[in-house]
């Protein structure tokens, strides 16, 4: 940055400033050193800014709406045109290079003076009212622009804003009347269009930075610097300061973020409109003076004055869409309004809430309406127009303009309009107006692409619109019925975008249609593939005999032989019938059932068929094969998995470890293998009172590692076979110890309540419990049940027998129980029989009187076949998995009187209450 | 092609003739002997009973075979041998025996083949087309006027030629104002037929075009309709009138060698009025070869 020059009202005021800006640490303007997006400048920038209010009156001093434009051709000038009056209020004989522009009670632009080696640019200031000139001034740089505000003029010259080694700016502040310099700047770096609003100048720079500078004193206020987006532009507007490029940002507080997301922003509108339109001119690039085409493809639209902060709003929720001589309004929403096609291009337009008012190449002005686009007023300049300037604010005539037009109508208009240079536009109407449902777009649109001359770029849109109907399938099924004929001059329907849309809506009424299709040989080869695969997808089993007539006549055809890798194009039209072929073949093999098949199989056989055909029909079947096996395949895996899963299930569903009630079921399974051998033991120990099995058991069910208590080899001996047969039920733990206790030992029936205020089904066991109630516990019996914990286990877990008594000894008549002698077993005697016998045999005599006994005629008949349906039912539930064993009350036998709870046991070697088999009462 | 000319080449290439003229059709031409055959034993001419032996030979895998099957059944002339050389074109073949098939079916001239011809017309191979309309040609049927007009609707020139040329073949004044269509969108092959066909007022509709086709074209229509003796000389001595308006080296020619169908002893006003005509055209360098016209009109 240099300073070049500061006047003598500048002296002091930049001084005074700097006192006053001290604390943001700033001393000069565009300083590298400059802090940019600080919240407090900036905040004091928005601070002095006016309030937004609408634009209801032109900006330039006179107040009139007006018109500024240059000529083209002959003696270039520059007119002022009164739009209220409807008459030119001025006209200056300039050579503009510039579109001049109204500020204040000046119009300012650039001007070529002389011609030839001695000409060159000046930058003049003419007097609004009559065109003189104020002042004018001769600049080594190109002009880019000014801006006013009160006595305030501030004008930027620059060089190489559109590239080049020389980036060079100036930029001051003149007084109005002579031009006076008040302030300057020459910087290194590209200065675009100024702005001012509030006593600040806004100027954007090297397109990423706005520097606001103070209007009188050229210091500067703050800087803002854009991160996501470039800045081309700068515009102080009465609705707010808004800068950007193709979006539209808000000068307020949070435009210090830098960014999209924290600032207030307005997205690009349109950004589907072709030629890449621009919302605002580019502030760095002066709007020429003479006739360009730049500046053709525009938006329009005001801004509603929101208090900073707020979101940007479209104003009237209308955006003008301007290509050259087309019109479109949108709603701020997209939704097209209307369209109109001028008959000159438009050079200039400024929206208002009437519409928009526009300038024509050939010097038409008109205002479209808002609402209709039809004319609210038009008038004419009657000159040819190389640039204008708009300042018509405000302006809104009474004229009535009529009513709408359809706005498909009008979409069509332009689709058709045959200006080739506006082919984008008018593929942009095409693409609206195929984004109506309406079916009878359908029809337009193969109109449209039936018409001779339409450009390519415009027959592809077409083409891609009709591809993407879904409605109005009913005139695309009409077209099918048309074909080519020479005498007529009919063309073959557009099959390519016509078929595609059929397959996409199921259109199955197009099926005989398109099958007259397929066997009319004008139908081009090249859409030959896409025709059999439509009426392969949309046809049944009808089908099949026109493919089948297709596929052999054409087999050998070599009008159907290609290379079997040649890809289809209009170019290679043996390839694309080839694949049409290969098509048929796949329609006949899917929809031709077995009759199908056995052609297709005697085909490929052929050997006149193309190698390529046959060797596509053989892959069908190998295909099918290959699907089947592997569809085999998938299934057995699936199955395996299957199986597999819910072997996990299984294994999920078993317990970690076995209970020791399922290790109760499962020795009550082997009850009475296992008595024998207790009998034996205690005939051979008649004081046993407990036999205890420990072991271990492997989570396939088996034992292992047997041990016994008492450990007698004998006993052992008779036990080990046994319980090695015990099978328990499977668990996830690998292994685990196990023990099993029978308590040989029987008494007198014991029946157990829980203590008082324990909750139903909780187990009370006094620590010096004896130890058969630890076993009833262990083994999952209730200590409330009346059952009796001085039973017999094979009583408690009977095995399914009968027990039969004993016969009666005549020798003993008193003891009528006492069994006889184990020598001799009564005959046929049961096994239970059995043991009695021996046991008695074994059995010393006891010490006292026995107590009293049943009846021994009295067997009870009941209780065997009690025992065995209570043991049934144990391993019933055993088996289900989860029960204990234990014998309903109702279904035990009567039991002998069992010491209270809580007695100490028989002192050992007491002899038993009564011998362990009797039957209990 | 004459029927006579495609029994001719039939004739050389599948059967000793000897016996093939034996059993030909009353009224037709004998077909000549094979070139050195008369110093050759000649197997005897095949005839309906053979039909049995041959039609199988048509499924060969052999195309020479197919084809001396072809012949021999064109050689049988009878219409039974229709349906199998229908059923061998129905079953798709090789350009070469399609080709075969239909002028096979074109030399029969059998009215039971103009369904199978019809569907040929629609094949997609040009050259089957114009041989399926050849062959409707050959058929005296009544249908064939109007399907031979289907072939001036071909996308193809060759095809449209071909049909043009067969209405005019087979007498089809019907198809006169079809004709005029198609030589109004090129078909310049039309100009023969209507030529063949047209009567007194389509001479004066096909001489207005005269200036707008080419000259070599208008002239073979005109010398179809002065070698015409069903047309009076009035309309001839019109066409010569019209053609001396005309006037230039390729009329004077044209005119001279109509001249030279005269007798000698001939005193008619038309001869005389084609002399005069002849005698007003200035000589001029020697006529120019034709421009070249586009066969079957523009694509």
């Amino acid at each position: 940055m240099i300073p070049v020059r500061v006047s003598r009202l500048a002296v002091l005021a930049p001084l005074a400033a700097l006192a006053g800006c001290a604390s943001v640490g700033h001393t000069n303007a565009f300083s590298a050193r400059f802090a940019d997006n600080q919240a407090l400048p900036t905040e004091a920038v928005v601070a002095r800014l006016p309030q937004p209010v609408a634009a209801t009156r032109p900006d330039n001093a006179s107040g009139a709406p007006l018109v500024l434009v240059t000529t083209h051709g002959g003696e270039r000038r520059v007119i002022a045109w009164d739009v209220a009056t409807g008459r030119e209020r001025w006209s200056a004989a300039f050579d503009a290079m510039t579109r001049p522009e109204a500020i204040g009670d000046l119009v300012v632009f650039s001007a070529r003076i002389g011609t030839g080696a001695d000409s060159h640019d000046e930058v003049l200031a003419l007097d609004l009212a009559d065109g003189r000139v104020r002042w004018r001034e001769t600049h080594e740089m190109g002009y880019v622009g000014a801006a006013r505000e009160g006595d305030t003029i501030v004008l930027v010259n620059g060089v190489g804003a559109q590239g080049g080694a020389r980036r060079v700016s100036h930029v001051r502040a003149v007084e109005p009347r002579g031009g006076a310099v008040i302030w300057e700047y020459e910087i290194q770096g590209v200065l675009g269009h100024p702005a001012i609003a509030g006593g600040q100048v806004f100027i954007p720079w090297d397109r990423q930075n706005i520097a606001v500078l103070d209007a009188r004193t050229g210091m500067e206020q703050a800087r803002l610097r854009s991160t996501d987006d470039i800045i081309d532009w700068v515009d102080a507007r009465p609705e707010g300061v808004f800068y950007g490029s193709k979006a539209v940002y808000r000068l307020d507080a949070r435009a210090t973020s830098g960014t999209r997301a924290g600032s207030t922003y307005l997205a690009p509108l349109l950004p589907a409109a072709p030629g890449d339109p621009l919302i605002h001119p580019d502030g760095f690039v002066p709007s020429p003076g003479t006739r360009t085409a730049r500046g053709r493809i525009r938006l329009h639209a005001s801004l509603q004055p929101t208090p900073p902060g707020e979101a940007i709003a479209l104003a009237d929720d209308v955006v003008y869409y301007v290509y050259f001589r087309y019109v479109f309004a949108f709603s701020a929403d997209g939704t097209a309004r209307w369209v109109r096609i001028l008959d000159e291009d438009v050079i200039g337009a400024e929206p208002s809430p009437a519409g928009l008012f526009t300038v024509g190449e050939k010097g038409a002005l008109r205002l479209l309406d808002e609402t209709t686009g039809n004319d609210r007023w038009s008038a004419s300049l009657g000159a040819e127009v190389a640039s204008a300037t708009l300042d018509v604010a405000g302006f809104a005539p009474t004229g009535e303009p009529g009513a709408a037009r359809d706005l498909k109508t009008s979409l069509t208009e332009v689709a058709l309009d045959g200006d080739n240079r506006l082919v984008p536009a008018r593929a942009f109407a095409l693409q609206m107006l195929a984004a109506d449902p309406d079916p009878a777009v359908t029809r337009e649109l193969l109109d449209m692409y039936a018409q001779r001359g339409m450009p390519s770029s415009l027959r592809e849109a077409i083409g891609t619109a009709l591809r993407a109907r879904r409605t109005g399938t009913e005139f695309l099924v009409g077209a099918l019925q048309r074909h080519y004929d020479f005498l007529e001059g009919t063309e073959a329907p557009p099959l390519q975008v016509i078929v595609p849309s059929l397959v996409a809506a199921a259109e199955r009424r197009s099926v005989d249609a398109l099958v007259a299709q397929l066997m009319d040989h004008e139908t081009p080869a090249a859409v030959l593939p896409t025709v059999v695969q439509a009426i392969v997808q949309l046809g049944d089993a009808g089908v099949v005999p026109a493919l089948r007539a297709f596929l052999v006549l054409y087999h050998a055809d070599s009008a159907f032989l290609a290379p079997p890798d040649a890809a289809c194009t209009p170019a290679t039209p043996n390839a694309c019938a080839m694949q049409a072929l290969g098509l048929a073949a796949d329609g006949i093999f899917k929809l031709g059932g077995n009759e199908g098949r056995e052609m297709l199989t005697r085909l490929a056989a052929e050997g006149r068929t193309h190698a390529p055909l046959a060797a596509t029909v053989r892959g069908f079947f190998e295909g099918e094969q290959r699907a089947a096996e592997e569809a085999a395949r998938a299934e057995a895996t699936a199955r395996e998995r299957a199986a597999a899963e819910a072997a996990q299930e299984v294994e999920a569903a078993l317990p970690i470890r076995l209970s020791q009630e399922l290790v109760n079921a499962a020795f009550a399974e082997h009850t009475e293998a296992l008595r024998a051998c207790v009998a034996e033991e205690l005939a051979r120990n008649p004081r046993l009172a407990q036999v205890r099995v420990v072991f271990i058991m492997n989570n396939d069910g088996t034992g292992r590692d047997f041990t016994f208590a008492p450990n007698t080899p004998e006993f052992v001996a008779c036990l080990t076979p046994k319980v090695a047969a015990v099978t328990f039920p499977r668990f996830r733990q690998i292994r685990q110890r196990g023990s099993f206790v029978i308590s040989v030992r029987g008494g007198q029936p014991q029946t157990e309540t829980p203590a008082e205020g324990a909750s139903p089904g909780a187990e009370v066991l006094a620590a010096d419990a004896p130890w058969w109630q630890r076993a009833r516990v262990r083994a999952g019996v209730p200590l409330n049940a009346a059952v009796t914990t001085a039973l017999p286990w094979w009583v408690r877990h009977a095995a399914p027998v009968t027990i039969v008594a004993p016969p009666a000894q005549p020798s003993q008549p008193t003891q009528p129980e006492t069994p006889t002698s184990p020598a001799a077993p009564p005959a046929g005697g049961e096994r239970r029989g059995g043991f009695r016998a021996r046991a008695a045999a074994a059995q010393p005599a006891p010490a006292q009187p026995a107590p009293a006994q049943p009846a021994p005629a009295q067997p009870a008949p009941a209780q065997p076949a009690a025992g065995s349906t209570a043991a049934g039912s144990a391993r019933a539930a055993a088996s289900r998995g989860r029960s204990c064993p234990t014998t309903p009350p109702a279904q035990r036998p009567a039991q002998p009187a069992q010491p209270p709870a809580g007695a100490p046991p028989a002192p050992a070697p007491a002899p038993p209450a009564q011998p362990w088999w009797l039957p209990q009462q | 092609m004459p029927r006579a000319t495609v029994l001719i080449v039939l004739a050389f290439l599948a059967v000793p003739p000897a016996t093939a003229i034996a059993q030909s059709r009353p009224g037709r031409p004998a077909r000549p002997g094979r070139p050195g055959a008369d110093a050759e034993p000649m197997a005897p001419a095949p005839t309906l009973a053979d039909l049995a032996e041959i039609v199988p030979k048509l499924e060969s895998t052999q195309g020479d075979e197919v084809r001396e099957a072809i012949d021999l059944l064109t050689v049988i002339d009878r219409p039974e041998v229709v349906a199998p050389l229908s059923a061998l074109l129905r079953a798709g073949q090789p350009d070469a025996i399609t080709d075969r098939a239909l002028e096979a079916l074109g030399a029969l001239g059998q009215a039971g083949a103009v369904d199978v011809l019809v569907e040929f017309t629609h094949h997609r191979r040009e050259p089957a087309r114009r041989r399926a309309y050849q062959a409707l040609a050959a058929i005296q049927d009544p249908r064939i006027p109007r399907l031979l007009e289907q072939g001036l609707r071909d996308s193809d020139r060759n095809v449209r030629g071909a049909a043009a040329l067969a209405l005019g073949q087979i007498g089809a004044r019907g198809s006169v104002d079809t004709l005029f269509i198609a030589f109004d969108r090129g078909v310049i092959e039309a100009a023969i037929a209507i030529g063949k066909l047209g009567d007194r007022a389509a001479v004066q509709k096909f001489s207005e075009s005269v200036g707008r086709r080419p000259l070599s074209v208008m002239l073979s229509g005109f010398e179809q309709f002065v070698r015409r003796r069903d047309l009076p000389d009035e309309v001839k001595l019109e066409i010569v009138q019209r053609l001396g308006e005309v006037s230039g080296p390729l009329v004077k020619t044209f005119l001279r060698e109509y001249l030279g169908t005269f007798s000698e002893r001939d005193r008619s006003a038309l001869k005389r009025a084609i002399e005069e005509t002849i005698r007003r055209i200035p000589d001029g360098p020697a006529p120019a070869a034709a421009p070249a016209a586009t066969a079957g009109g523009a694509l």
